[in-house]
């Protein structure tokens, strides 16, 4: 059994304290405020909001008071790194995609000054969920370029919401990428943990499809559909991998705040391989479920999620309606560095061979071909496409492009079209760790294909004969020349 | 008919002669909120400039009217970055002189249109004139969406006139600058408050897809008088508003 770093003594008292407010309706404990408390809350002193980029957080707060805290929200139009090749304008909160987190305490008196960059072309406002009044601050804070607006509110109830431009057409501002996430802290604080992060999902609706290369505009079409080509963590579908994945060691407590600024798809958020411990919806402790597996999180809403990382590796964060990681670009990583622990997670420790009951024939004495081997190049092309569409598509995609930081390409690929061995010994027998194709790293698992010497001819020699590679033809031969046996093949030998 | 009036339209050295005729509103009648007809809006003739005002004919008005030198301006009618681009108060830079003026403010651009017996355009002649009877409405949409999807340049920009004129011979409505109108701000709400954010703004609107229609509709009401912006110039009418 997993150990529970969140459940901790701190956390119980809380409960007991929500438990007392409910049942008595007269109790008065140290905790979480009423509005009318947070309304009331004498202010002491003032500062300067700490604002960091995703997926940083701002530190925690140890103030036992209220007090002024005075927010400067850039707003800047510019030009960012969308995907490996795709560049998109993109409408920013404080430069990056998604906006600076802001954290205060509940009862704080909030001074918010949006200033919008006199190179913008466009007038912009700001809605802050955590704001109780007309517009949450977009009736308010409507600005020309070259502009600031001005204006406070009281943060009166404690929870992580979600900040956005309201302005008209306020579908394309939070396409653009005008969304981010403020934490309103409870007055007794959170409990701790090792490490803080702030991952925020949203979608692109750029005019061409997923991969295309280029400063991509924005399609009003495809917005007005809700067929986005891209959904991101945290403005990129890099942003959270290889170099820029979140860190943590063995037996470490991690909390994200997770938002979705939408501004359509609702996200099922969901740690591969691992149980998010407690989930906060709305950031507000009394929400709490607990082992969650995946969690919804709509467009316009954020969530705490908390859990401690037992096993060392990596685990992916994606949005488990499922084309969208894979294809859009939902993903990002969490590195558990550390030593293993079979105990908890053992590894493959054999791979055998299967009998089913009953089924009477060993795999190894199935006939082993019924249709009749490629009679020329052009047959084993097109044997070799249906090879790759059933093995090799869910991961170099039809257009042979893979995954940026996921998935290299094999489309004009320097490392296939290099050496043909090489290529036959990797579909063979896999490959794994770090790899460089076209200049970009990749770091990932390919396994070992238990396909024919024919399969593996024909589709080499259709991944050579497309997306402008270098035309080589693999024989049955060559394949098994150079193929890789596999362990098990080796002891059944 | 309609096919003889613009034939009609006279072509000045600098002006183009505008036909009466009609726009369809932004915004659903007001007595019949709930009702998608759109409402069609009446424009009488008049003459629009045939682009926008450039930096070397705001350098002429600036020389013959001391008092909107950026020196001299009051800070009433414009805001600290008026005239910001320019090296001093009779010197643009040599660049760009044919490029569109901005960093201008309501104040002065009704000035100068004034300094020539001419007036700013009201909104509805300005939208009657960019919708230009309907004609080429797609390409004006995507020409807007691609101007507003690309970040300001530090760069001049580009001299007026280069693109194809509309269909009543009016260059450069979008894709190059924002343009002031005499009643920028008439949608707006008491105490500069407007109820036009989010999802609302769409309430009452004939066409809650026309994006750009918005756009410029949020530009216009996030402006007060003295403002000014790097992406916001003007030209004049002649005739009624």
């Amino acid at each position: 059994m997993r150990t529970r770093a969140i459940g901790n003594l701190r956390y119980c008292f809380l409960i007991i304290g929500f438990s007392l407010i409910l049942l008595s309706g007269l109790v008065k404990v140290a905790h979480a405020g009423t509005e009318e408390e947070n309304a009331d809350a004498k202010i002491k002193g003032e500062e300067k909001a700490v604002l960091t980029h995703a997926p940083q957080v701002p530190p925690p707060i140890h103030r036992n008071y209220a007090t002024k805290v005075i927010v400067h929200l850039e707003v800047r139009e510019l030009e960012a790194h969308l995907a490996s090749g795709v560049r998109y304008t993109v409408w920013t909160f404080g430069g990056k995609v998604p906006g600076d987190f802001i954290r205060i305490r509940e009862g704080d008196l909030v001074e918010f000054h949006l200033d919008n960059h006199p190179g913008n072309k466009m007038p912009h406002n700001i809605d802050l969920h955590a704001v109780n009044g007309p517009g949450g601050g977009a009736a308010s804070s409507l600005t020309a370029p070259g502009h600031s607006s001005v204006f406070s509110f009281k943060a009166l109830n404690p929870g992580l919401y979600v900040y956005h431009c309201g302005t008209a057409p306020v579908a394309m501002h939070v396409a653009n990428g005008m969304y981010g996430l403020i934490l309103v802290e409870p007055k007794e604080g959170l409990p701790k943990v090792d490490h803080e992060y702030y991952v925020m999902q949203g979608e692109f609706y750029t005019k061409g499809s997923n991969g295309q290369a280029g400063l991509q505009p924005f399609s009003m079409k495809k917005a007005l559909s809700e067929k986005p080509e891209y959904v991101v963590f945290n403005g990129s579908t890099d942003s959270l991998l290889g170099d820029a994945a979140l860190q943590a060691k063995k037996g470490e407590t991690v909390r994200l705040f997770v938002g979705n600024g939408g501004p359509n798809l609702t996200s099922s958020f969901h740690i591969i391989g691992e149980i998010m411990e407690s989930v906060w919806p709305d950031g507000n402790p009394k929400n709490a479920q607990t082992n969650v597996q995946t969690t919804s999180i709509p467009p316009g809403d954020a969530t705490i999620v908390n859990f401690k990382v037992n096993v060392p590796g990596t685990y992916v964060m994606v949005d488990h309606a499922l084309t969208r990681a894979f294809n859009r670009g939902a993903l990002g990583q969490l590195k558990v560095s550390g030593d293993e622990d079979k105990a908890i997670y053992s590894g493959k420790i054999r791979d055998e061979v299967y009998l089913p009951e009953g089924a009477g024939i060993r795999v190894t004495e199935m006939p082993q071909r019924i249709a009749p081997p490629a009679k020329n190049k052009l047959e084993q092309i097109t044997k070799g496409e249906r090879v790759y569409q059933a093995n090799c598509m869910a991961c170099h995609q039809a257009t042979g492009m893979g995954i940026p930081a996921a998935f290299p390409p094999l489309a004009k690929s320097d490392f296939l079209n290099a050496d043909k061995v090489r290529a036959i010994q990797t579909v063979t027998g896999g490959k794994q760790g770090k790899l460089v194709v076209n200049g970009q790293e990749f770091d990932g698992v390919m396994p070992a294909w238990s396909l024919s010497d024919e399969d593996i001819a024909n589709v080499l020699t259709y991944v050579y004969h497309s997306w402008g590679n270098s035309g080589k033809v693999v024989s049955v031969s060559e394949v098994k020349a150079h193929r890789v046996k596999a362990k098990a093949d080796k002891a059944s030998e | 008919m309609r096919r003889w009036l613009w034939a009609a339209a006279v072509f000045s050295s600098q002006m183009v002669q505008v036909p009466m005729g009609s726009y369809p509103s932004f915004y659903r009648p007001k007595t019949k909120a709930s009702s998608r007809l759109e409402q069609k809006i009446q424009v009488e003739a008049f003459s629009i400039d045939r682009t926008p005002v450039t930096r070397a004919e705001f350098l002429s008005f600036v020389k013959r009217h001391p008092e909107w030198r950026r020196s001299r301006a009051k800070s009433l009618f414009v805001d600290s970055h008026y005239l910001k681009d320019w090296r001093s108060d009779l010197n643009p830079g040599s660049q760009g002189r044919t490029s569109p003026i901005t960093w201008v403010s309501w104040f002065a651009a009704k000035a100068y249109c004034e300094s020539k017996h001419e007036a700013l355009p009201s909104t509805d002649q300005w939208e009657y004139v960019a919708f230009d009877q309907g004609r080429g409405k797609k390409q004006i949409t995507k020409e807007a969406l691609d101007w507003y999807a690309t970040p300001q340049s530090s760069k001049p920009l580009r001299a007026v006139g280069r693109k194809k004129p509309n269909g009543f011979g009016v260059s450069d409505l979008v894709g190059l600058i924002w343009e002031w109108t005499s009643d920028f701000n008439s949608a707006i709400v008491d105490d500069g408050e407007s109820n036009a954010f989010c999802g609302n703004a769409s309430v009452g609107v004939v066409d809650p897809s026309d994006y750009v229609g918005f756009m410029r509709r949020s530009f216009r009401s996030s402006l007060k008088a003295k403002y000014t912006a790097g992406s916001l110039g003007f030209r004049c009418v002649k005739g009624k508003p």
